[in-house]
């Protein structure tokens, strides 16, 4: 024995003992049974299981297991009936991601503008200074009408208009 | 892994060698060597003879069929009860249900036979439900260190671990089991 390090608890080195003991043995016929097996279909879920396995000795989540047995054990039919529709699905789904993410971008022009949105209030702005000021100058003329031969020379602002009425 | 002197050296190798080559012959030697060791640890695993047997045919079947693509590259006993563990851990995920389960009294006659002592039928009682309670690694690693006698290099082969693992499991194991039977002492 390779392990037969003692424990030093005696109830361990009789459970020890009790674990080494051949206990059962297999039928007589025991080979005739596996030959028979053998003459038997494969079970071919559990040896593409049991290849995966092989590949990867990681891989024993129960549920990744649980998934490769279901897909194993799935008919045939519906899988290929599964697999027909894939094309068909493949571009559906892409054309709906485009439409999704165009409409997305879409909606989000204003906000991911702010600078053209500044540009348009100052365009704004201009064209309603450009308004006050011809009616500035209208009002600069009817003023000057009114006080006659004034010195308009000394209107150079809104302020100016005040010493056409003193 | 093991040296070639190693691989001269382990009969079972050579059987699966020539199995490979197509003697026929070598398989029902493997069978003969390795029935009642897999059965038995395929028994203190489950505690179902059937299952056992059940269990130990499917190994020897795995076997066979791999038989054409073998290459060796540990040690026999490594090679075979890798497959073994595969299907125990197969066996209970089927199974969904705890390893270990009250024995069928039709079973009993096979397994304590001649066994008239009231007080050991006790001891192995407890010994059974102290298995019981331990998690699958490590009943698995001290089945494999002492029914099985691997060391701890290849039951870390095995069990797909690290050495260190496995002596932790076997260390775990055993404070378990010590409070689990201090009463029977």
């Amino acid at each position: 024995m390779k392990n037969d390090r003692q424990s030093q608890d005696p109830i361990l080195d009789r459970f020890e003992a009790w674990l080494g003991s051949a206990e059962v043995s297999p039928p007589r016929d025991f080979l005739q049974r596996v030959r028979s097996r053998l003459r038997e279909a494969p079970d071919p879920a559990d040896e593409l299981i049991d290849e995966l396995l092989q590949l990867n000795p990681s891989m024993r989540d129960p549920r990744m297991l649980a998934r490769v047995r279901r897909q194993l054990m799935e008919p045939e039919q519906e899988r290929t009936v599964r697999r027909d529709w894939l094309p068909w699905l493949a571009p559906l789904a892409a054309a709906a991601t485009l439409a999704f993410a165009f409409i997305s971008f879409q909606s989000q022009v204003p906000r991911e503008w702010p600078p053209q949105s500044d540009l348009q209030a100052g365009l704004d702005s201009q064209a309603s200074a450009s308004r006050l000021d011809e009616q500035t100058a209208e009002i600069f003329a009817l003023a000057s009408n009114l006080q006659g031969g004034t010195d308009l020379s000394k209107l150079d602002s809104v302020e100016d208009l005040a010493f056409l009425f003193d | 892994m093991a040296d070639d002197s190693r691989e001269e050296t382990d009969p079972s190798v050579e059987l699966m060698l020539q199995l490979k080559d197509g003697k026929e012959a070598a398989f029902d030697l493997l069978v003969e060597r390795w029935q009642t060791p897999l059965i038995n640890f395929f028994h203190r695993s489950l505690n179902s003879y059937e299952q056992a047997e059940d269990l130990t045919q499917m190994v020897f079947i795995r076997l066979y069929r791999a038989s054409a693509s073998y290459q060796p590259r540990a040690r026999f006993s490594t090679f075979l009860f890798q497959i073994a563990r595969r299907l125990l851990i197969n066996e209970y995920r089927r199974s969904q249900r705890k390893p270990l389960e009250p024995r069928d009294p039709t079973e009993l006659h096979a397994v304590i036979s001649g066994r008239e002592d009231q007080r050991f039928a006790e001891i192995e009682e407890a010994f059974t439900e102290a298995l019981k309670g331990l998690p699958e690694n490590h009943r698995t690693a001290i089945l494999l260190l002492k029914q099985q006698e691997l060391s701890y290099q290849e039951i870390a082969e095995v069990m797909g671990a690290s050495e260190s693992a496995v002596k932790t499991w076997i260390f775990r194991a055993r404070q378990f089991l010590k409070q689990e039977l201090k009463d029977l002492v």
